[in-house]
């Protein structure tokens, strides 16, 4: 606002009385006189126009940034976030959001977060939302354009919020989670503005309207609303006098706020029934806890976030005061020269808080990648992605990778060509010690406590493949039940969301269950962005010989046919039960035999390899023995001499003269580390050495792939 | 921005204003083509018989369409238009003057629609209106068709009269992410809901029990039973409850289409006397599991469903057998996972017959138990035992084994006419998926039951009239205000019983009771009954999806 303009509305302000004029109430910083503007000239200042226009620089700065972390370095997991909630145009889902308190919000939020399926869009329209919010924050709280930098606190904390989630992704339980907290935090600034624009006894009446309207929106939030709106106005002057103690309505509208934030959540959880009474205060406030885990540390960047307008407010009825006593030290932080420092350095610590709160993790970008990839049978793609993370992979990963390989029917030559080493999936809090926590509760007893993962310690969530991959991976290897069970497992626990939908259609045709595949193609067609996916699958439910066409079927058909129905459980542990399921089993359909050979390989169990292995070369009679399946019937028949392999025809270089040559190198690694190193040590320093050399074959993965845990 | 706010209201309030000034009986479409087959609409209303008393019959058309009209035809022949795209919806108020007109009458309904710019009229189908209206109000548990994890539960009241649906309680208001409540098994007694029970496992768990309009919690189980109160049925006129007792499992069929094995590997039958707040055995016999009570109207007879099975205690438990027990926490001791696995292992071998117990209210005592219907001779196996409130037929689930029908596609409705022992397959309301749980009509004109018949895996309710000749005619589905309302609920209802009344105690205060202590029952020795050993004690307390 140039100088003129806001001169001019200064006087028309002062002609009026206090509490009843249309005027703002100004803040004593935006007042600046004439002589003090051509004090700030001579020194380092900003010009008026280049003041206007800090707020706008700071916040395309900080949309720069945020594109970037959103939609360029966590572009696979927002495509993810989209696919594990769900936005249906239907009267039965908004009804059924606006069973919970912030059921609107829910309902928008999930809406929005549909847009995620183009990253860019999604993470355009966020920012576009963070630009609002910081607007109105600026005005709300009367944020001078000199420090507007300050204003950008709120939408720096929901970018974290936004990419701080890592696996927690899976585990949260608030739909629309990415928007619904930037949809709520804009009501409440939306609802506070509109207050702001009356005085007196209108505004009293308007902050009890506030939280009355606004309380089944947002919630919480409504309720920092109001203690905000009444905290301004104990705060705040009335008028270019300053502090007014006798205006009462000011204390009428802090009395009506503070019985609005205590009756009104009491009055309305009466009528929720998915809220506990006690828990009505907090309603929508983002928590990081499901049955098993609990991160109270992630809550600590959203009660940050509700905190910070205490900031903007507190320092008015300070500033004031200190003004009136002329203290040199609001001179100087009026300084041009102080604010400017000052403003790069907040906007240096937000990058770095937003840098540190980025859920970098490879593995974990890749693992979304290839699950996506794996869901459209794209194989080889799958397999692309895996090379694309370099160094240890997580078990998910690897089961990928086999599955990919499986289909490619190329498993026998290439599974060990990946790297099998294996990492758990990276999860991190800010315990500071978390044995101590680990042997404390006895939930966690069976974690490995020498796992502290990069400089962040580990937090108290596990990630179960149950939930992350579990049902796909099981519909790819046929058991299709198996997979229905944990899509339903985790929709109840977790919500029902376009993942789990896909997954439930996918086992229904492959069962034959049309009507309910129809019913959930129904619900997936009411979404902004799967009704293609929609259409093409009900366009196969109505043409058998169009699905029967599709890779999908023709790869997972064979997996299916192939075995008998009994009454069993997995116990939790998709991979250990795909791995004792079909390292036990022994079938005349070749995929099907393929796997349970692959998989006796990755038991290590030598009776359980042969007969497949024979039963395997019976198959495929006149094929060449696959490479990792000679490399383990020559390793056996070494180790054990039970089984005679001098008549089979092993690969000369590739197999004879390459294992003498890994029994040669490790040989001598172990002579050569016996002294530093002992036992499980020894091994691990071993395997490091020769796993450049070695680290594609069975034999590397027989000796030196140890400790492996599965979850 | 004052101005603009008003406007933006202003702008809100026309938009809403014209949205309610649409068309709500549109026109019969002239030179519509004449078609010699009924459309095909959801929910399937065609031809079936409605008391007067129910909600109106909303659909949509199937059939390939844009736009559809029906007219409607009451009894008393005035006619009324309706569509709205290819819904048509009922305003209440309409459709209960049309229901007023047609008590004992059809109401007959044409069906017009617009495809592709030109109209087919279908050949009209009716809905008859019985002379006997139907009990206002039902309860029933909303739940997912689930596994072992649960989250939330309802246990709701619609009124049939209109679309109204009420939460009697939900585990929501007190379950923590740390410690869930599984909520299940309302029941009342004469259909009255002073007297009124369910039960709530886990956190905070006990049975809630309303008693003479007063609630309170009360814990069933004892040392001398092996569980807390599980299937519950109240006497007709005095103050008792029999209850089956059970330690029941579950496992996963890898390949199967029912999915899911629910089976019990011990089960007895208690009564617990309100008054005296006691319990006692009514059976447990160790070779026998005896579930599902059922008093017969006139409270002089208990029937109930039994299946025979010896356990080998000497067996080795089975191999790579996973079997998750509500409440062992997967810790059991090895006497029940050595049941549990032979359980599994026979699991197609174990059939219900049904049988029931002479009673004597003066005394409170029991019979012996006379079989009433042989399934396992015939490879079935019968459950959910329910006599129509004249006492003459007695009503039950059928399928080829087990006790946990609405996992069993196989299972049907059967109908033994009491009088002359007669049993049929109630072959007009029966479908080829589950039909499992089913209540009669205070009047015994309605039967109402759970059916997976729409998608073989969402259970839904179904009425069905069910004529003095002891016919039961095409049921139809519980409407529902929107059409479309089933195709998206991912919810299914079980457990529906009627009412003649709303339930009067609010989920709040229901919530107030829950939260404090449970009152313990004690155990009352029957005379003549060998004492019980409590088996592994373990309640049904776990995530279970009963």
């Amino acid at each position: 606002m140039s100088n003129t303009k806001e001169n001019f509305r200064n006087k028309k302000f002062n002609n009026q009385k206090p509490g009843k004029g249309k005027a703002k109430p100004q803040h004593v910083s935006r007042s600046t006189s004439k002589s003090q503007q051509q004090k700030e000239k001579k020194g380092f200042s900003f010009g008026p126009w280049a003041v206007k226009l800090l707020p706008w620089i700071y916040f395309l700065l900080f949309a720069l940034v945020a594109f970037i972390f959103l939609a360029v370095l966590n572009k696979e997991y927002l495509y993810g976030c989209q696919e594990h909630s769900i936005w249906q145009n239907n009267q039965e889902y908004f009804d059924d959001r606006m069973r919970a308190v912030g059921g609107f919000s829910q309902w928008l939020g999930c809406y929005l977060t549909q847009y995620f399926y183009y990253p860019w869009a999604g993470s355009l329209i966020l920012i576009a939302l963070w630009g609002l919010i910081y607007m109105l924050t600026l005005k709300v709280f009367r944020i001078n354009s000199r420090w507007s930098v300050v204003a950008l606190a709120p939408v720096v904390l929901l970018l974290c919020s936004e990419i701080y989630l890592g696996y927690w992704m899976y585990y949260i339980k608030m739909p629309g989670y990415w928007f619904t907290y930037t949809v709520a935090i804009l009501i409440m600034l939306i609802g506070m503005y509109i207050c702001r624009l009356y005085k007196g006894y209108v505004r009293a009446a308007l902050i009890a309207v506030y939280v009355v309207g606004l309380y089944p929106i947002i919630g919480f939030w409504s309720l920092c609303g109001a203690g905000y709106l009444a905290l301004q106005q104990l705060t705040e002057p009335t008028d270019e006098a300053g502090w007014n103690a006798k205006d009462f309505s000011r204390y009428a509208a802090v009395v009506v706020a503070v019985a609005a934030i205590i009756i009104v959540p009491k009055i309305y959880v009466q009528h929720y029934m998915i809220i506990r009474p006690e828990d009505a205060y907090f309603a929508l406030f983002p928590q990081f806890l499901n049955d098993k885990y609990t991160e109270s540390a992630k809550n600590m960047l959203f009660i940050v976030l509700a905190c910070i307008p205490l900031f903007y407010i507190i320092p008015f009825r300070l500033f004031n005061k200190v003004k009136e006593k002329k203290n040199t030290v609001w001179n100087f932080v009026k300084l041009p020269l102080f604010t400017s420092i000052a403003s790069v350095v907040l906007l240096a610590g937000y990058f770095l808080l937003v840098s540190w709160h980025n859920f970098d993790d490879k593995n974990f970008q890749t693992e979304l990648k290839m699950y996506r990839q794996l869901g459209e049978c794209e194989w080889q793609d799958a397999l692309e992605s895996s090379k694309e993370s370099v160094g240890p992979h997580t078990r998910e990963m690897i089961m990928g990778q086999n599955l990919a390989l499986l289909h490619l029917g190329s498993i026998g030559y290439n599974m060990f060509k990946y790297d099998n080493r294996t990492v758990r999936p990276k999860v991190y809090t800010y315990v500071k010690d978390p044995e101590k926590k680990i042997k404390d509760d006895e939930k966690f007893k069976d974690m490995d406590p020498n796992e502290i993962l990069g400089d962040r310690e580990r937090d108290s969530l596990r990630v179960n493949l149950c939930t992350t991959c579990g049902p796909l991976y099981y519909f790819l290897y046929g058991k299709t039940n198996f997979s229905i069970r944990w899509c339903i497992e985790n929709g109840v626990e977790y919500e029902f969301s376009v993942d789990i939908l896909k997954n439930l259609i996918r086992s229904a045709m492959m069962t034959g269950e049309d009507k309910v595949a129809a019913k959930y193609i129904d619900i997936l067609r009411s979404t902004t962005f799967h009704k293609d996916w929609a259409d093409k699958r009900l366009a196969m439910l109505h043409d058998r010989k169009l699905y029967e066409s599709s890779e999908e079927y023709k790869c997972v058909q064979p997996m299916f046919n192939a075995f008998h129905n009994v009454l069993d459980g997995d116990q939790g542990l998709v991979e250990m039960y795909l791995i004792n399921y079909f390292s036990h089993m022994m079938n005349s359909n070749p995929k099907f035999q393929e796997a349970t050979l692959a998989f006796s390989l990755i038991q290590k169990d030598i009776s359980l390899f042969w007969p497949r292995f024979f039963k395997y070369a019976d198959l495929h009679e006149k094929e060449p023995m696959p490479i990792h399946y000679q490399e383990a019937a020559y390793l056996y028949g070494d180790l054990e001499h039970k089984v005679d392999i001098s008549h089979m025809p092993f690969d000369k270089n590739l197999i004879v003269n390459r294992y003498a040559s890994f029994k040669n190198v490790t040989t001598r690694l172990l002579q050569q580390y016996s002294r530093q190193y002992k036992d499980d040590a020894l091994t691990q320093k071993v395997g490091q050495e020769c796993f450049d050399q070695f680290g594609d074959t069975f034999w590397w993965f027989y000796y030196f792939s140890r400790g492996v845990h599965t979850y | 921005m004052k101005k603009l706010i008003i406007l933006y209201i202003g702008v809100i309030t026309m938009g809403l204003v014209m949205t309610s000034c649409k068309n709500k009986h549109p026109e019969v479409p002239e030179n519509a083509k004449e078609m010699n087959s009924q459309p095909k609409i959801f929910p399937d209303y065609t031809d079936v018989v409605v008391p007067s008393n129910i909600a109106p019959l909303n659909f949509k058309v199937l059939d390939r369409c844009d736009e559809v009209v029906a007219r409607l035809t009451d009894g008393a022949g005035n006619q009324e238009t309706y569509g709205d795209g290819i819904k048509v919806q009922i305003p209440e108020d309409e459709w209960q003057s049309m229901m007023s007109a047609s008590k004992g009458k059809d109401i007959k309904v044409e069906v017009f629609a617009k495809d592709a710019g030109s109209w087919r009229a279908f050949k009209a189908f009716t809905i008859s209106v019985a002379e006997e209206e139907i009990d206002p109000y039902i309860s029933y548990r909303l739940i997912n068709p689930s596994y072992v994890a649960y989250e939330e539960l309802r246990i709701c009241e619609r009124n049939l009269t209109n679309f109204d649906e009420r939460e009697i309680y939900n585990n929501m208001l007190i379950s923590t992410e740390a410690e869930g409540q599984c909520i299940n098994c309302h029941s009342y007694q004469n259909y009255k809901t002073d007297n009124m029970q369910f039960h709530m496992r886990q956190a905070h768990g006990g049975t809630m029990l309303v008693y003479k309009g007063n609630a309170k919690k009360i814990n069933l189980k004892t040392e001398q039973t092996i569980s807390a109160g599980v299937y519950p049925s109240w006497h007709p006129t005095l103050p008792l409850i029999a209850y089956s007792t059970n330690n029941t499992g579950q496992s996963f069929h890898t390949k199967d289409r029912a999915k899911i094995e629910v089976q019990d590997a011990a089960s007895d039958l208690i009564l617990y006397d309100i008054e005296q707040n006691a319990v006692s055995i009514i059976a447990n016999d160790s070779t026998e599991f005896e579930v599902f009570p059922w008093w017969a109207p006139d409270g002089k007879t208990l029937y109930y469903c039994s299946a025979h099975f010896e356990f080998n205690d000497t067996a080795k438990v089975g191999e790579s057998k996973s079997v998750d027990v509500y409440g062992s926490g997967g810790k059991l001791d090895p006497k029940t996972q050595r049941h549990q696995s032979q359980i599994i292992d026979k699991y197609k071998e174990i059939r219900y017959n049904i049988y029931r117990k002479a009673f004597d209210p003066k005394n409170k005592t029991f019979g012996e138990r006379e079989l009433v219907f042989n399934a396992a001779d015939s490879s079935k196996s019968a459950t959910i035992p329910r006599i129509s409130p004249d006492g003459r037929y007695l009503l039950y689930g059928l399928g080829n084994f087990g006790c946990f029908h609405i996992w069993h596609p196989d299972a049907d409705l059967y109908l033994t006419d009491l009088q002359t022992m007669e049993s049929r397959p109630l072959d007009e309301v029966n479908s080829l998926e589950a039909e499992s749980y089913h209540s009669w009509s205070s009047n015994g004109r309605w039967i109402l039951f759970a059916t997976r018949r729409d998608d073989g895996n969402y259970s839904r309710l179904y009425i069905a009239y069910f004529d003095k000749n002891g016919k039961a005619h095409k049921p139809f589905e519980l409407p529902q205000e929107d059409p479309d309302y089933y195709r998206y609920q991912l919810k299914s209802y079980n457990v529906p019983e009627f009412m003649v009344e709303p339930v009067k105690i609010s989920a709040h205060e229901f919530l107030d009771v829950a939260m404090g202590e449970a009152e313990n029952v004690t155990f009352k020795e029957t005379k003549g009954q060998p004492k019980v050993e409590g088996t592994t004690g373990a309640s049904p307390k776990a995530k279970d999806s009963k």
